[in-house]
């Protein structure tokens, strides 16, 4: 599953794949394996040599004793963009930023097909242009965004509908 | 003498900056965009103005808007930092046609700097070797195969009114040659409104090494040592340290007068810097840098200079406070560029608000930084948000410094370039001073990288947990704010108004 993960103010994007005897993690991108099991209090994870005691009362979590505050937003089962056989993936990707910056060129209209790979626009952060490619091969069914434009980081760019 | 200074920069090096004024008994005028509203460094300034809008080109670059700053804040000179207007020939030239002391080279010799064929030929004209390559101007890409097939791939393209690493195109062999040219003149223009290129030899496996000089108001210039700045991404520095592991004394004192000898040549005065290529005990000029560095703490670290002061000295009509013969260095500095970028993502950009944020202390440490908690980073503007800098004894010395440093830097809320450090650090190369311009790209430096730090692995333990048993669901219902318990943003929020905000700073009263 997926989910938001803000702890002490920092939002995180995770990805939480179970398997046996725990999960893999990932946080931001990093991959993380994580034994998980059931301590004399709460649940206890091991990462690497690190070792953590999380116990969950109701809205409070404490790790390793201390108070922490973490907040959980917009859990989804995992995404509907597993391959479907031979067809690469399919479904509709809404496309957003991978952080806030300004529409330098938008490469796309409504209505027309891109391949996977190919440039839905280039934003420009900090002084450097990054491409954000097209997730799939299909048709782009809305646009939301101005060349020049300034956006945030949640703002939807174009709305994807591979095929 | 100054009075009145306006610093037409934002960030660290403003609070930098203004720290020097502050105790030179100078006044600070301060300037920020939109964006900027909240800024750090407008706690340091005794005066700021509001230029506009977020975007550079309608604040920072508004040479008009600056300058009216300028007027109504009294000011009598103008120090423009690095990047922005600090190279710009027009705008120290409109500060002295407004009557304002420009604190940096005189504009002839910026523009001769700027132009990188007309610095080659000039600093040739000097006796400085320099980097292999033909002084003219390339008009297609057949005149580029040939001057390329004279010169020997690879080959590197460089715009002639380029600097900072931006422009430049290797190429490998004939056939990449009208691709290179292409996206070089592309690139040219895009960024300095001139498409002009120019080859050179590409030097494999190149030290970077540049050299401080200090030229006075009368010409006689003064060298402060070399930094070598050799760890690179996309031909933009990430640490620096002075002395290079590379040279010993007697290099050490040549690539010294040959710089200070070049510069006199170029007409400047004031702080300046001279770029080397050096490989195999031979160095090769590369580009003059006509302004403050960003590495500028590493010398002031060992020779106990301070160099915004010698520039305001030298801008003033007053001789540099030291002369060759007295210039001493002791032990050896190291940098850390902390930039909000993301070192596991390929560098990505990550601006956003700093949520927590607390700065290492220790002998030998001082940290530049132009955030604290709450401080928001913009996306628009250079992704620099600190400068970690340690002086020891030697080499090993200050790494292990800056090993203690870097785990006590936290920096929470947007990703930095710390945990690569960290790496860069324990790598056995680095740890021997085996160092060249493209390392960090040709050993996979941060692709080794698989965790942001402890903080993160936290960060994975708690969803791990989490997603066992029901508190997923528990959490995620819950309101973000529970009532009597200030959340952690409420608190980055207060110590955000705390630090600064045009309001917060009390205009004081002209003289």
């Amino acid at each position: 599953m997926r989910f938001r993960l803000v702890v002490d103010g920092e939002a995180h994007d995770v990805v939480v794949r179970p398997r046996r005897g725990g999960a893999v993690v990932e946080v931001d991108g990093a991959s993380y394996v994580a034994a998980v099991g059931k301590g004399a209090q709460g649940v206890a994870v091991r990462i690497g040599a690190r070792r953590h005691r999380i116990e969950v009362r109701g809205l409070e979590v404490r790790v390793d004793g201390q108070r922490v505050d973490v907040l959980v937003r917009d859990v989804l089962a995992d995404r509907g963009t597993q391959a479907a056989p031979g067809s690469g993936p399919t479904g509709v990707f809404e496309i957003r930023p991978p952080m806030p910056g300004r529409i330098v060129r938008l490469a796309v209209v409504a209505g027309g097909r891109v391949r996977r790979g190919d440039p839905i626009a280039v934003l420009e952060a900090m002084k450097m242009q990054n491409e954000i490619p097209a997730p799939a091969d299909g048709v782009v069914r809305e646009v939301h965004v101005r060349e020049g434009e300034t956006i945030g980081a949640d703002r939807l760019i174009a709305v994807l509908e591979a095929s | 003498m100054i009075r009145r200074l306006l610093i037409a920069n934002r960030g660290e090096i403003a609070i930098r900056i203004a720290r020097t004024a502050r105790a030179m008994g100078i006044r600070s005028i301060g300037v920020f965009s939109e964006a900027d509203r909240g800024s750090l460094h407008l706690a340091s300034m005794d005066e700021a103005f509001e230029l506009g809008p977020a975007d550079p080109a309608e604040s920072y670059l508004h040479v008009d808007r600056i300058l009216d700053a300028a007027r109504r804040g009294a000011a009598d000179a103008v120090h423009p930092g690095y990047g922005f207007l600090a190279e710009d020939a027009r705008f120290a030239t409109r500060c002295e046609e407004a009557g304002l002391l420009f604190v940096g080279p005189p504009p002839r010799a910026m523009r001769l700097a700027g132009d990188k064929i007309a610095s080659r030929t000039a600093m040739a004209r000097a006796g400085v070797p320099v980097t292999a390559g033909e002084n003219r101007v390339l008009r297609d890409p057949d005149e580029a195969r040939e001057v390329a097939g004279r010169l020997g791939y690879p080959v590197l393209f460089k715009a002639t009114a380029g600097g900072g690493g931006i422009g430049m195109s290797r190429v490998d062999g004939p056939s990449g040659i009208e691709a290179g040219f292409e996206a070089a003149r592309s690139v040219a223009r895009t960024n300095f409104g001139n498409p002009d290129v120019f080859l050179e030899a590409y030097v494999e496996r190149a030290r970077h090494v540049e050299v401080q000089v200090l030229v006075g108001p009368r010409g006689k210039a003064v060298h402060l040592g070399e930094r070598e700045c050799s760890v690179q991404r996309r031909h933009q520095k990430l640490v620096e340290e002075t002395p290079s592991p590379a040279l010993g004394p007697r290099q050490r004192a040549a690539i010294g007068r040959t710089a200070a000898n070049g510069l006199e040549a170029l007409g400047y005065r004031g702080a300046g810097t001279v770029e080397f290529l050096y490989k195999d005990g031979r160095f090769t000029f590369n580009e003059v840098n006509a302004r403050l560095q960003v590495e500028h703490p590493i010398t002031e670290a060992v020779t106990g200079i301070d160099l915004v002061r010698q520039q305001i000295l030298i801008a003033s009509g007053e001789e540099p406070e030291v002369s060759q013969a007295e210039v001493r260095r002791t032990g050896h500095a190291l940098e850390c560029r902390i930039n909000a970028e993301d070192p596991l993502r390929n560098f990505l950009p990550s601006p956003g608000r700093v949520v927590a944020y607390r700065e290492p202390s220790g002998p030998g440490v001082r940290v530049d930084s132009g955030v604290a908690a709450g401080s928001v980073v913009p996306p628009m503007y250079d992704p620099l948000v600190a400068k970690l800098v340690v002086h020891g004894r030697n080499r090993l010395d200050s790494v292990r410094r800056m090993r203690l440093a870097l785990d006590g830097f936290v920096i929470r809320g947007v990703k930095t370039t710390i945990p690569f450090h960290v790496s860069l650090l324990r790598d056995p190369r680095f740890a021997k001073g085996t160092l060249w311009t493209t390392m960090v790209s040709d050993l996979r430096l941060a692709d080794r990288l698989r965790s942001r730090g402890p903080a993160e692995v936290r960060v994975a333990a708690i969803a791990a947990a989490l997603a066992e048993g029901q508190a997923l669901e528990t959490l995620a219902g819950a309101h973000p704010f529970v009532p009597g318990r200030p959340g952690p943003w409420a608190v980055a929020g207060r110590r955000e108004q705390l630090a600064g905000g045009a309001r917060a700073v009390p205009p004081r009263r002209r003289r």
